[in-house]
């Protein structure tokens, strides 16, 4: 369980906007840096095909980018790994997208602009809940190797 | 950037003076005059589209960045271009956002 709990947390943060992307990347860094390993693209095409070939832990994404959308980011992070948390952030105009990203099992979302402490406290909680997620498969995974030894 | 503005009138950061992000709001204003430059081009251009995106995403980042002044007027402008507005009405929204824009510095006011 020890090494399941301590390995760092993969993130992934995609926003079209650079400036965004170097800020919130900032944020998270300084914040969590020990504990996560945070890639940032600005290109949703090329964030797709990332999560298409590795899984993600945390994906904090923007909702509206021209050419693919927040949410089909989504469904290829649920689809690669059901339990990777996805969080988004929006601005006031991409609400209704909102309601499908919670159906389609969104995490969290956030305004913009990104409150700094807000932002942070996201992340934690998504953290966290990771790392819940971790624990319980892990437990679950070694429960029969339990059992054996039990015999041995 | 525009010559009538007084350094009173400069906009700056509400986090300039941190040490650890002072760098990334520099970077922030320097990129602003080509931020205006694609703002003016897609207006000319008539490419209402891009204009509002760009718009869009000047909302999220200006107040993400601390220039909480910005992000009614970057709405403003993301609302007229959307709603396809009079080409008066846009023009005069992008001039608004572009006086400010041109107004932000990084920096805090006493470190400047």
């Amino acid at each position: 369980m020890v090494s399941s709990s301590s390995r760092k947390a993969k993130i992934l943060l995609i926003d079209d906007d650079p400036a965004m992307v170097r800020l919130l990347t900032k944020f998270v860094e300084r914040a969590f840096g020990d504990r996560t390993l945070i890639e940032s693209l600005t290109d949703p095409r090329e964030a797709r095909a990332r999560l298409n070939e590795s899984v993600v832990d945390i994906l904090i994404t923007d909702l509206e980018m021209p050419g693919i959308s927040g949410l089909e980011l989504l469904r290829s992070a649920k689809r690669r790994n059901a339990f990777t948390q996805v969080l988004f952030i929006t601005g006031q105009s991409s609400q209704d997208a909102l309601l499908d990203a919670l159906e389609l099992g969104a995490t969290d979302y956030l305004l913009k602009p990104v409150e700094h402490d807000g932002f942070l406290e996201l992340i934690e909680q998504a953290l966290l809940r990771h790392q819940r997620w971790r624990v319980a498969l892990s437990e679950t995974w070694r429960e029969p190797v339990a059992n054996v030894k039990d015999f041995l | 950037m525009s010559t009538s503005a007084s350094e009173d009138s400069w906009i700056y950061s509400t986090f300039g003076d941190d040490p650890d992000l002072g760098e990334l709001v520099e970077m922030f204003v320097d990129e602003m005059e080509q931020r205006i430059a694609s703002f003016q081009n897609a207006f000319e251009q008539g490419d209402l589209n891009t204009l509002g995106t760009l718009a869009h995403q000047l909302k999220g980042a200006a107040g993400s960045y601390g220039f909480n002044q910005l992000t009614p007027a970057a709405f403003d402008l993301e609302q007229s271009a959307r709603s396809r507005s009079s080409a008066e009405a846009i023009e005069a929204s992008l001039d608004r956002l572009t006086q400010l824009c041109q107004r932000t510095r990084a920096g805090a006011p006493d470190n400047a």
